[in-house]
C-alpha cells in the first residue's frame, strides 16, 4: 500500500465492497463516484447542509466529513438500503403521501436523519423531530410537511 | 368560465408523480450522471472585483498529466450574451470567459477539463494570470456618480432607466392631507438551491451539441447557447435533468453551459461541469438589491391618491435580467392598490459585485417591502387600523390600475380579511408587550408575463394504442410540482385515471418550445396542456362516434371509458378506440396546442399614455405574522405565520400548501437572516451555509397555515392562476410590521438582523 491509496472494505447496506481508494477521499466521494450509489447527495461538501447524511452504526453522519478509510469496519446505511424488496420504508411512504418532497435533493439525508431519530426514540415530540432534522437544510418545503410526515409515522406506530 | 364544479383529479391532494423515485434516492440530478469517456471541468475565477487582465499563461496547466483541455477567453469567439438581449438588444455584456477585464470576484477567466476533478482543480492552480487591479465601486449610489470607476468602460454605470408617469402626481401631492416620504433598502438574497448549477456537454459526430442541464428554461437555453456559440439553434439539444431547486437561478443561461461546451469541443470528449457551494454563492446571481425613495400622498380618510418612487436597482457586474426587471418593478409600483397617480424614476446601475437575475417574486419582494411597510407607517400616523387601510384602498375584480393592469379576478379583500382573522388580529394587535402581529399584501402576475414578449408554451398530448396518454410539454418541473399539476389537468380533461397519463422528460428535440417566467407555469403551460388534451379527446370521441354511428356531441369520457352522456351507458374503453385508430387505420391520435396570451403591453397593446397590462390576470395574497422580540438580544422569533392566497383554482392543494410553506421560509430568511455581505474590496464574506443563514427546521414558526381563496379566473385552466411566487412577496413587510407592533421600532432595511433591532430600540429609548 502506498502512502496515498489502498484497498479497503466498506460495509454499505449490508454488502461488503472491496475497493481501492485514495486516503483523502471522503466517504461521500466513494459512495457516489466509486460505488455508483448516487442517492447520497453532495450539497456543500463542507458539512453544513446535511444532504450527504448517511447512518453509520445507526448514527446520522455527514459523509462529506468522514474519510472513506475511516469508515472501514462500520455499518453504513444509505438511502438505497432503506426500502426492502421494493417496498418503501414507512418514513419514505409518509414523505410521499403527505407532500414532504419537492425538489428532492435534501430528501435522502432528511429521511435518514428521521430514521435515526425514530430508531432511538420511537415517540418523539415535534420539538425533538425539529431538533433531529435541524442539520438538514431544505430550501423548498419550509420543513412543515416534513415534520408532519415524520409525526405521522410516529402516530401510526405510537 | 366554470362554476363551482367538483372534479375527479383537479382539486385533489395528489402525491407528486416523481415522489417515490425521489424518496428512494433514484432521481437523477446532473451530478449523478456520467457518460463514457466523460471529463470533469473546473473554473478559474478572478480574486479581484475590478481588474484589467494583462496576461494569462496556461502552459503549465496544459502539461499536467490528465488535463485534456484548457481554455481562456482568447479561445472563444467575441460573442457576448445576457438573457435580456432577446428583448433589449445591445444589452449583452458578458463573455463566458472574460479576457480584458474582471468585474466581480467570481468572474470566470479560464477553465480546465481533466480526467478527474482533483486533477482539474490542481491545473487551475498552475494557471498564471497577471492583473492590473482597478478601484472598485460597491455601492450603487456611488456607482451613479460621474467620478466612480466605470465598470464596462462606458460613460456611466447606469445601464437602464425607467420613467413611468400615470395620472397627475404633482396635483395629488398638492391636494394631499398627508405626505409620507420614506427610504427603504433591500439586500442581495442568494437562491441557495440544494443542488448547485451543473451541466454535461457533448458534441456529436454530426456537429450537434447536446447539453444535459439543471435548467429551468430548456428552450431558452437553446436560443442563448446558439447566440453565444454562434451555431444554429437547431444544432443544439437541451435535456433537462431533475432539478434540485432553481427559484429563478437556473432560468437564464449562466456561463457554465458555454464553458462546458467549449471544453468538450476542445477535448473532443463529454465534459461535466458542476459548481461547488462556494462558486454557487459567488457567481450564480442573486435577487437584485435596491434602494427606494417612496413618497405617497394620502387623504385624511386614508385614501391613497398619489405615489412618487425613485428606484436604484443594484445590477451587480453584468446585465442578465436587470434592465427588464427595472421596468417590471416600476409597473408594480404603479399597480398596487387603487392609486390613480404614480410616477417612477428608476435606474439600473452596475457595481463590482455578483450580478442579479430572476428570483422567485421577480422584483416584487423588494417592491412589496417598501409599499407594505409604508402602508403601516401611514396607518399609524392617521390612526387607522392597517387592515382597514388596505381594505379601503384594495383593488377588486374588474378594476384597472394606473399602470393599465386589468384584474379579471381578484380575491385581495378576501385574502386580507381571512389572514387577519386567522392570526387573531383584533385580539393581538396593539399590545406592545414584545409580541406583535403584522400584515402585508401583494399583487403579482397570475398568468403569463410579458417580460419582453408574451409568455407561451406548446404542448402535445398523444394517446397511444393502449389508451395511455403521453404529454410532451415545454414546461419545466423544478421541484415546484408543475409536472404533477400538468398531469392532473390532462387527466381531468381526458377523463383518464391519473396513472394512465405520463409526462415525457423534457428534451428540446422532442418537446415543443416554451418561454415563460416562473409561476405562470400553471396558467400558461396548464392552459396549453388543457387545450392539447381537449384536442386529443375530440379526436377519440369523433372516432368512437364513427365506429358506433353516434353523434360526437353525445359522447364524453370518464375513468378511461367513452360513454353516452344521455344514457350514462359505457360505449367502449378509450383504449379500444385508440387501438382501432393505430392498428386498423394507422392514424396516431395527437392533440396539439399552445398557449399564447395575446395582446399585452409588449406585444402591441399599449395605451396612448404608455400603460398596458402585463399579464392576462393577477394573483393576490395577504400574509400575517405573529412575532416575539427579545429586547435584550434583538432576536425575532416568528410564532405564527398565515398566508391567504388567491389561486384562482387550486389544481393540487397539497402542492400549493408546500409551495406556500417554502415561499414563507424563503421570505422569512429575506426578512430576518439572509443577505450577501460584500466588503469594500468586493469580497463576499459569507459564501457558505454557515455564514449565510437560511431558515432551518427549528427557526420556522410552529404554526404555519395556508388559506386558499378560489376566485375562479375566467382565463386560467379550470380557473387556476399562478401560485408559486406570491407566498414570499409580502413576507418581509409582514414581519417588519409585526416587529413594529411588538416593540415600536420601524426598520426599513433588510435583513432585519438582531443588531438592527437593538440599534433601533436603543435609539427609540434615547429619543423618549
Amino acid at each position: 500500500m502506498n502512502n496515498h491509496s489502498g484497498i479497503i472494505d466498506l460495509n454499505v447496506n449490508g454488502k461488503i465492497y472491496t475497493i481501492k481508494v485514495k486516503n483523502n477521499w471522503s466517504l461521500l466521494d466513494v459512495l457516489r463516484d466509486e460505488l455508483g450509489l448516487t442517492g447520497t447527495k453532495r450539497g456543500c461538501d463542507e458539512g453544513e447542509c446535511g444532504a450527504c447524511t448517511v447512518l453509520i452504526n445507526g448514527k446520522p453522519t455527514l459523509s462529506c466529513l468522514i474519510l472513506a478509510v475511516a469508515a472501514q469496519g462500520q455499518e453504513i446505511l444509505t438511502i438505497e438500503g432503506l426500502s426492502e424488496n421494493g417496498e418503501l420504508h414507512p418514513i419514505q411512504q409518509s414523505f410521499v403521501d403527505l407532500g414532504a418532497i419537492q425538489c428532492g435533493l435534501c430528501t435522502p439525508g432528511m429521511i435518514l436523519s428521521a430514521k435515526a431519530l425514530l430508531d432511538s426514540n420511537p415517540h418523539p415530540t415535534e420539538e425533538e423531530v425539529r431538533a433531529a432534522i435541524n442539520g438538514n437544510l431544505c430550501r423548498c418545503t419550509g420543513y412543515a410537511k416534513i415534520v408532519e410526515a415524520i409525526m405521522a409515522v410516529v402516530g401510526k406506530t405510537g | 368560465m366554470s362554476t363551482k364544479k367538483t372534479y375527479t383529479v383537479v382539486g385533489k391532494r395528489v402525491p407528486r408523480i416523481d415522489a417515490k423515485e425521489k424518496a428512494r434516492g433514484e432521481a437523477k440530478y446532473v451530478d449523478d450522471l456520467t457518460l463514457p469517456g466523460m471529463l470533469y471541468g473546473a473554473t478559474l475565477r478572478t480574486p479581484y472585483a475590478h481588474a484589467r487582465i494583462l496576461s494569462i499563461d496556461t502552459s503549465k496547466a496544459e502539461e499536467l498529466p490528465g488535463v485534456k483541455a484548457v481554455i481562456t477567453g482568447k479561445d472563444l469567439p467575441d460573442r457576448k450574451f445576457s438573457f435580456i438581449q432577446a428583448f433589449y438588444p445591445g444589452r449583452e455584456d458578458k463573455l463566458p470567459l472574460e479576457k480584458e477585464k474582471a468585474r466581480y470576484i467570481g468572474d470566470e477567466i479560464a477553465a480546465v477539463a481533466a480526467v478527474n476533478l482533483e486533477t482539474a482543480k490542481r491545473a487551475l492552480e498552475l494557471i498564471d494570470i497577471k492583473y492590473e487591479v482597478l478601484p472598485t465601486v460597491i455601492d450603487p449610489e456611488e456607482a451613479m456618480e460621474a467620478s466612480s470607476p466605470k465598470i464596462h468602460d462606458k460613460e456611466r454605470n447606469v445601464v437602464e432607466e425607467v420613467h413611468d408617469n400615470f395620472g397627475d402626481v404633482d396635483k395629488s401631492f398638492k391636494e394631499a392631507d398627508y405626505i409620507f416620504e420614506d427610504r427603504f433598502r433591500v439586500s442581495h438574497q442568494a437562491h441557495c438551491c440544494m443542488e448547485t448549477h451543473g451541466c454535461i456537454a457533448q458534441w456529436g459526430d454530426d456537429g450537434r451539441l447536446t447539453i444535459w442541464s439543471s435548467t429551468q428554461m430548456a428552450s431558452h437555453y437553446q436560443w442563448e447557447l446558439s447566440e453565444v456559440l454562434g451555431i444554429p439553434y437547431g444544432d443544439i439539444r437541451v435535456i433537462r435533468t431533475t432539478l434540485g431547486g432553481s427559484f429563478g437561478s437556473k432560468q437564464a443561461m449562466h456561463t457554465i453551459e458555454p464553458i462546458a461546451a467549449y471544453l468538450a469541443k476542445k477535448a473532443c470528449r463529454p465534459v461535466k461541469l458542476v459548481y461547488n457551494r462556494e462558486e454557487e454563492f459567488l457567481s450564480t446571481r442573486t435577487r437584485h438589491p435596491a434602494i427606494f425613495g417612496l413618497k405617497t400622498a394620502v387623504k385624511k380618510d386614508g385614501t391613497i391618491t398619489g405615489r412618487e418612487v425613485k428606484i436604484i436597482l443594484d445590477n451587480g457586474a453584468y446585465n442578465d435580467m436587470g434592465p427588464g426587471l427595472l421596468h417590471d418593478m416600476s409597473r408594480l409600483f404603479c399597480s398596487y392598490y387603487k392609486v390613480p397617480n404614480v410616477r417612477v424614476n428608476g435606474y439600473c446601475v452596475y457595481t463590482n459585485k455578483g450580478y442579479g437575475s430572476a428570483f422567485r417574486g421577480f422584483s416584487n419582494p423588494q417592491t412589496a417591502f417598501a409599499i407594505e411597510s409604508q402602508m403601516d407607517i401611514i396607518a399609524k400616523k392617521l390612526n387607522i387600523d392597517p387592515v382597514e387601510l388596505r381594505l379601503k384602498n384594495a383593488v377588486h375584480t374588474g378594476d384597472v390600475a394606473a399602470s393599465g393592469w386589468v384584474f379579471p379576478s381578484c380575491g385581495l379583500s378576501e385574502c386580507i380579511e381571512k389572514a387577519a382573522a386567522a392570526i387573531g388580529w383584533k385580539e393581538k394587535r396593539g399590545k406592545a408587550n414584545k409580541r406583535g402581529v403584522g400584515l402585508a399584501t401583494c399583487t403579482h402576475w397570475g398568468g403569463g408575463l410579458t417580460f419582453g414578449q408574451s409568455d407561451f408554451c406548446g404542448t402535445i398530448v398523444e394517446i397511444n394504442s393502449g389508451g395511455l396518454a403521453y404529454i410532451r410539454s415545454g414546461e419545466v418541473e423544478m421541484g415546484q410540482g408543475s409536472d404533477t399539476e400538468i398531469t392532473q389537468i390532462v387527466a381531468e380533461t381526458l377523463g383518464f385515471d391519473i396513472k394512465d397519463v405520463k409526462l415525457m422528460p423534457l428534451d428540446t428535440d422532442l418537446c415543443p418550445s416554451f418561454d415563460y417566467v416562473g409561476s405562470p407555469v400553471t396558467y400558461v403551460a396548464g392552459g396549453a396542456a388543457k387545450s392539447a388534451a381537449s384536442d386529443a379527446k375530440r379526436q377519440i370521441l369523433e372516432l368512437a362516434a364513427e365506429m358506433k354511428a353516434l353523434n360526437t356531441s353525445d359522447l364524453d369520457t370518464m375513468n378511461g371509458y367513452i360513454y353516452d352522456i344521455k344514457s350514462g351507458e359505457k360505449v367502449m374503453p378509450v383504449s379500444e378506440a385508440a387501438h382501432f385508430s393505430y392498428e386498423i387505420r394507422g392514424v396516431p391520435i395527437i392533440g396539439k396546442s399552445s398557449f399564447h396570451q395575446g395582446p399585452t403591453m409588449f406585444s402591441g397593446h399599449v395605451n396612448p399614455d404608455g400603460s398596458g397590462t402585463y399579464s392576462p390576470t393577477y394573483s393576490f395574497a395577504a400574509q400575517a405574522a405573529e412575532v416575539e422580540v427579545d429586547p435584550t438580544t434583538g432576536l425575532v422569533k416568528v410564532l405564527e405565520f398565515i398566508t391567504a392566497q388567491d389561486v384562482g383554482k387550486a389544481i393540487n392543494p397539497m402542492g400549493i400548501e408546500g409551495q406556500a410553506d417554502g415561499g414563507v421560509a424563503q421570505g422569512l430568511g429575506y426578512a430576518l437572516t439572509e443577505g450577501l455581505e460584500y466588503n469594500s474590496d468586493g469580497k463576499l464574506l459569507n459564501a457558505d451555509y454557515g455564514h449565510y443563514r437560511i431558515f432551518r427546521a427549528q427557526d420556522m414558526p410552529r404554526k404555519l397555515t395556508t388559506i386558499l381563496v378560489e376566485t375562479e379566473d375566467p382565463g386560467g385552466p379550470f380557473g387556476a392562476k399562478a401560485v408559486g411566487e406570491t407566498s414570499m412577496v409580502p413576507t418581509a413587510a409582514a414581519i417588519a410590521n409585526a416587529i413594529e407592533d411588538a416593540v415600536g421600532v420601524r426598520i426599513k432595511e433588510l435583513p432585519i438582523t438582531p443588531f438592527k433591532v437593538l440599534e433601533a430600540l436603543i435609539k427609540n429609548k434615547k429619543e423618549k
